[in-house]
Formats: structure tokens, C-alpha cells, sequence
């Protein structure tokens, strides 16, 4: 008991103190006992309530999509490509680069009028698009940004889970007449819970508090239209010094963060 | 004498039990000039002050305010020193984060110039030293300008571009070869952007009468904002390229005109192969000329612990003749100071004539941006508007969402 002293004082301290101090300050303004003023107003605020909208809606698809792609990966790494071990490095490059450096470069990559990407669609004879610069497609750029990170790195926590399947139970089931399709769904993906339900969780809670490529490339806009709510939150704390709203929003947000992961380690118990 | 120093001080105690004689003090200072621009002032004052350390520490100037705010709000006493953005100090007094220095400094007056000053007073009360002004100049490409067959623009203010005309110009020489006719260097800050709505007639954007009132959504606002809005649809301007990749643009040899700051002028003069000339900021056919102004001025923390070292800093770089000299050497920027202005900057320039451009504009067209305590929620959300309507967002529409934000926000002050 003694030993784990140490460990809770940590956990105290930059955990629960921390917490405490910003619940607390939800419900205070310019140093003033507010109440749920700062609830209210946020409530209240268009941009605020279209910003929580918004990162519901991106977390909705990224997150499927993301762990989707991943898994497809991971089960061509684990026995259907030559060379795995080169392959799976080449995936993770993309996660040893800081975040702000790839925002840099991809941004550069979308500019409409002589960024690389758009050129690629000249030369196939495509018409180039507007990527971050267009209230439609800027989401959708972030996406193809964070996935181009993401993707390689939750590929390769899912071959990991892919790898401890006993070959023994696939080898069962292919004298028993199983094909591909059958052993995948029967097996591999029951059999994969668990590293699917830490991937899903950690994943979603990522997303959820995705911020540097949205403040260096778009500043939430344009229209709004990527203003995920961790933005909104440096904005009202950092740039206007509004503490206590950037607290409640905070608490709002991790309080709609904690019940969608509430609901995905339900769905994905084992029985 | 070790056990008694603060945690906060641990580069002092390191000198101080390292076992030095004197004890020194260390007064650490942040801002967004480059290690190499402040270098010659810290080394002539730490000549002059022995038992005085400054350390300097650079950070992004879009992070600047952010990191200020974070490091000082929670009554933190490093930095003793920071570069304060001027239309940013009224914000900065109102939540305390600026020493009034006002009792501790002669009359300014006469030493820099009086925009400065007026920039870093509040209230009648001094919470800043000027360091430096600026002024904004129209750039072109004179083989771009010759290869469309366009006269060259001269420096004579008499004969300043409307923006009519650099429309006109610029898609001409787009025809003959360049990639983008016209683009404006920090494209979508306020800071560039306020001549276009001055010179329309639209005003600040700040209502005269109230500093917390917005007036964003009148005809020469819109009309500077149309403007705007069309540059970027044609083409002559491109979308998509953030403020800090305007200048490659430029010196890249790919645009005709560029307005960007005199800070320029090294980077284009280094820039093998690119012949350029310099011109009067442009303004609108039927308005008046109006240029931008304001830089930095720099700040005391209240609660440094070393208050007097930290003043006798910022009084030698400012204000007196050697150490504003020294600080002007560091900064490809006019001066505050006018002595080192009238000397050291108008000797140094790279185009001959801009000391007298600029120093025309600074008398006869500069307009400082609003002093108002809401100026950071201002300058951020107008930001976004500009960037929306650059991206093809309806002018009007616009202005309207941001006004009722900036109401909005400007009601939590």
C-alpha cells in the first residue's frame, strides 16, 4: 500500500487537482461566482453549439473509417504481402513527424492554385479543387491529413492483436472446410475485441481533442466549417482569456467524450 | 545565499553558486524578432551592466499573445520582459499584464515619434517604450511590369496606384506571363487590411463614439471587402497561401505587385535574379490615402522581480541615442527613436528614396489601428471573416456574421 503513495500523489496532482480547479471554474467569470452563466451562454452561442456539432459529426466518420482502413491493412500485413516488416516501417514514418510539421506540408500539398495535389488532378485531366480553402472539402482535407497519420499507427497496434491469434484455431478451421470470408468473420474478427475496443476507444478520444492542424491551416474556418471544439476551447482561453467559458466547454466536452466511450466498451464486450 | 532563491530562478542560482563575485541578475525577455535582431542591443547593454544577464527567448508572433497571456495571467514573474503587439496594449493593461511605467521615464515627446507614443498610452497613463513603427510599400517586378508592357510606378506620393489600376495592370501582366498580378503580404490581418476601409470611406470598423461597439457593416466596408473579395476570384490573387509563404511569391519572380512592409526589403534585395522597385501604398480612386502603422513596443511584467533592471533595459534600448541605435541595427523596421530614424535607418536603406517615402507616410497617411480593450477578439475574428471572404464567401453576409460575433464576444468584457 505504501508503495503506490507516490503513484497516487501523481495522480492527484496532475490529474484530479487539475480537473477540480477547471470544474470549478466553469462556474466563475473574470474572477466572479457566476453560476451557470457560462453554461448558458454557451448554449446559447451559435458557434459554440455548431462547433460541439461539428466534432460529433467528424467523429462519427472518422473514427470508423480510420479503424476500417487499418484493419485492412493489418490483415494484408499479416500474411498476404511480401517484405511485412518494410512495409509496416513505411507506415509508421508518417507517425514520427510532429503533427504541426505534416499540417505545414500538407497544407502547402492542398493549395488550390499550384499545390502538388491539384497538379496530379491537372495531369490526369480532373478539374483541381479548392481542399481547405472550400467550406465543403475543408473537413474532408483534415481528414485525409490525420488519416495519413492515423491510419499507420492504429495498423499497427491491430497486426499486433492480428499476430496472437493461435494459428492453430485457423488451421482448425480451414480442415473443417472454412474459407477466407467464414475464418475472418467467425474467428479473426470475434477474436479481435479486444484490440479493436482499445484501438476504437483511444482513437475516438484523439480525434475528439484533435487541435494543431486546425489551428495552423484553417483557424476552425472556412464559415465555421472546422472549428472542432478543442479550437474553440484554445480560443476562449488562450486568445480572449475567458477562462471560465473555455472550462465549461471543456467540461462539456469531456462529458459527451466519456459517454460515447461509455458506449463503445459496451458494444464491443466480451461475452 | 543558495537556499534562498526561488525555483523560478534557477539560472541565477546556477551563476550566482557557481561562485561569481557580483550577484547577477537575469532578466529574461520574450518576443518575435529572431535571436540575431536582438543580439546587438542585449550585447551593448550587458557591456554597459555587467552585473545585468539578458536572456532572450523568440517565439512565433502568432503565438506571441498566447504565450504572454498563458505565462503571465496566473501572476508568473518571467518574462520580466516582452514585446507588447501596440493595438494589443489596452487589452493587456485591462487585465493587468503591464507595469505602468508612466512615473519612471521623461516626457517622450520629440524623442519618438507621437503615433508610438499615443499607441502605448492608456488612459493618459504610459504602459509601454516604442520601439519601432512601420509603413507598408507597393512592390513590382520590373520585368514582369516590362514584359506586359506597364510603366514603372515612381516613389513620388503625388503619383500613388489606385487599386483601380493595379486590377487593371496586375491582369495584364497575368496575361503576359505572371502567374499572379497582385498580392498583399500579411493577406488577411487586419493590420494590412485596415487602409482598404479607411480609404473606402468605411472607418476603422470601431465605432468612434464607443471603443466596444463594432461598425464593420457599412458601404465602405463592404465596398473595401468587395474589392477584396474579387481580387481573389479572378485570380489575381492567390487562395490558400498562408501570410507566412506571401513573400516567396514575390521574391520568387512570380507575382507583378506586392504590398508588403519595408522588412522586405533585405529578402528581395538578397533574391538573385529578381530586379524590383518600390512605390507609394495604393488607395481607392474616389478616397483618401491611408497607410498602416504601429509595431512593437516593449513592456515590463508588474510582477518581475527585478523591476529596476528590467526599466534600465528598456530605457536604454528605446531612449537613449547608443542603445536605440543598437536595437534599430537589429531591425530591418523604422525606428521609433526619430534621432536613430534620421541617421542610422535613412543611411541604411537598399532602395534609395524609401527613408523619404516612409517618412512621408508616417507624417501625412499613417492611421493606427483602434485602441480598444476587445482589439485581441477584433483582430481574430475580422481574421477569419477576411480569410471566409478571400475564400469566396459573400462580402456583406459575412461582415454581418462577424459583427454579431464581435457583439457577442465583446459582451463577455
Amino acid at each position: 500500500m505504501l508503495f503506490l503513495v507516490p503513484a497516487m500523489l501523481v495522480l492527484v496532482a496532475f490529474r484530479l487537482w487539475p480537473a477540480a480547479i477547471s470544474v470549478a471554474g466553469s462556474f466563475r467569470h473574470g474572477g466572479d461566482w457566476v453560476g451557470l452563466e457560462n453554461y448558458r451562454f454557451f448554449l446559447e452561442s451559435d458557434t459554440a453549439l455548431q462547433s460541439l456539432k461539428i466534432t460529433l459529426i467528424f467523429n462519427l466518420i472518422i473514427n470508423p473509417l480510420q479503424i476500417a482502413i487499418a484493419f485492412v491493412i493489418a490483415l494484408v500485413l499479416v500474411d498476404r504481402i511480401a517484405v511485412p516488416g518494410l512495409w509496416r516501417s513505411l507506415l509508421l514514418i508518417p507517425v514520427g513527424i510532429p503533427l504541426a510539421v505534416s499540417s505545414i506540408v500538407w497544407g502547402i500539398a492542398f493549395r488550390p492554385d499550384d499545390g502538388p495535389i491539384n497538379a496530379i488532378l491537372h495531369s490526369l485531366g480532373l478539374p483541381g479543387q479548392p481542399w481547405l480553402t472550400s467550406p465543403d472539402q475543408a473537413m474532408l482535407s483534415i481528414m485525409i491529413l490525420v488519416s495519413w497519420v492515423g491510419v499507420g499507427y492504429w495498423a499497427f497496434f491491430l497486426t499486433a492483436g492480428l499476430k496472437d491469434i493461435p494459428t492453430s484455431l485457423l488451421d482448425a478451421a480451414r480442415i473443417d472446410g472454412a474459407n477466407y470470408r467464414q475464418a475472418l468473420f467467425r474467428i479473426v474478427i470475434p477474436l479481435m475485441k479486444r484490440p479493436l475496443a482499445f484501438v476504437l476507444v483511444a482513437n475516438t478520444i484523439s480525434n475528439f481533442l484533435l487541435f494543431p492542424p486546425i489551428r495552423i491551416l484553417t483557424s476552425g474556418g472556412p464559415e465555421g466549417s472546422t472549428n472542432l471544439i478543442m479550437h474553440e476551447v484554445f480560443l476562449n482561453a488562450f486568445t480572449y482569456d475567458d477562462q471560465g467559458l473555455a472550462s465549461a466547454e471543456m467540461v462539456i466536452l469531456i462529458a459527451v467524450m466519456l459517454i460515447i466511450v461509455i458506449l463503445q466498451f459496451r458494444l464491443l464486450r466480451e461475452r | 545565499m543558495c537556499m534562498k532563491l526561488t525555483a523560478t530562478a534557477v539560472s541565477l542560482a546556477t551563476i550566482v553558486c557557481a561562485g561569481t563575485a557580483q550577484a547577477q541578475t537575469v532578466l529574461q525577455f520574450v518576443g518575435p524578432e529572431q535571436p540575431s535582431a536582438m543580439a546587438p542591443v542585449i550585447a551593448a547593454f550587458e557591456a554597459k551592466h555587467p552585473d545585468i544577464t539578458v536572456e532572450y527567448e523568440a517565439v512565433p508572433f502568432n503565438d506571441l499573445n498566447n504565450i504572454i497571456q498563458a505565462r503571465l495571467a496566473d501572476g508568473g514573474s518571467t518574462p520580466d520582459l516582452y514585446t507588447a503587439d501596440q493595438p494589443r496594449i489596452a487589452a493587456l493593461v485591462d487585465r493587468g499584464l503591464l507595469a505602468d511605467l508612466t512615473d519612471h521615464v521623461d516626457a517622450l515627446e520629440g524623442v519618438v515619434w507621437d503615433a508610438t507614443i499615443e499607441a502605448s498610452t492608456i488612459d493618459g497613463r504610459l504602459y509601454a517604450l516604442p520601439i519601432s513603427t512601420s509603413s507598408q510599400l507597393l512592390y513590382y517586378n520590373i520585368d514582369l511590369l516590362e514584359a506586359a508592357g506597364l510603366p514603372l510606378p515612381t516613389m513620388d506620393p503625388t503619383d500613388r496606384l489606385t487599386w483601380e489600376t493595379l486590377v487593371e495592370n496586375g491582369t495584364a501582366a497575368q496575361e503576359a506571363g505572371a502567374q499572379y498580378g497582385l498580392v498583399i503580404d500579411q493577406i488577411n490581418r487586419y493590420y494590412q487590411l485596415q487602409p482598404l476601409m479607411e480609404s473606402a470611406g468605411g472607418g476603422s470598423g470601431v465605432s468612434p463614439d464607443d471603443p466596444l461597439v463594432p461598425d464593420i457593416v457599412n458601404d465602405g466596408w463592404v465596398k473595401a471587402m468587395t474589392f477584396y473579395h474579387d481580387i481573389f476570384e479572378s485570380g489575381l490573387a492567390p487562395r490558400g497561401v498562408p501570410v507566412e509563404q506571401t513573400p516567396d511569391l514575390f521574391a520568387n519572380g512570380q507575382t507583378a505587385y506586392f504590398v508588403g512592409g519595408p522588412w522586405w526589403l533585405p529578402r528581395m534585395d538578397g533574391t538573385d535574379g529578381l530586379r524590383f522597385g518600390i512605390a507609394p501604398h495604393p488607395y481607392f480612386a474616389d478616397g483618401e490615402a491611408v497607410t498602416p502603422t504601429g509595431a512593437w513596443s516593449w513592456g515590463i511584467n508588474p510582477n518581475s522581480e527585478d523591476f529596476d533592471a528590467a526599466l534600465a533595459f528598456l530605457s536604454f534600448a528605446a531612449l537613449d541615442s547608443e542603445g536605440a541605435l543598437e536595437t534599430a541595427k537589429g531591425f530591418p523596421i523604422p525606428p521609433a527613436n526619430i534621432a536613430v530614424f534620421n541617421t542610422y535607418f535613412a543611411e541604411n536603406q537598399i532602395v534609395e528614396g524609401v527613408d523619404a517615402l516612409i517618412l512621408h507616410e508616417l507624417e501625412e497617411t499613417a492611421r493606427i489601428r483602434p485602441p480598444t480593450r476587445g482589439y485581441i477578439q477584433f483582430e481574430d475574428i475580422l481574421g477569419r471573416a477576411f480569410e471566409d471572404i478571400r475564400n469566396g464567401s459573400e462580402p456583406a453576409a459575412t461582415l454581418e456574421r462577424a459583427q454579431s460575433q464581435l457583439e457577442r464576444a465583446w459582451s463577455r468584457l
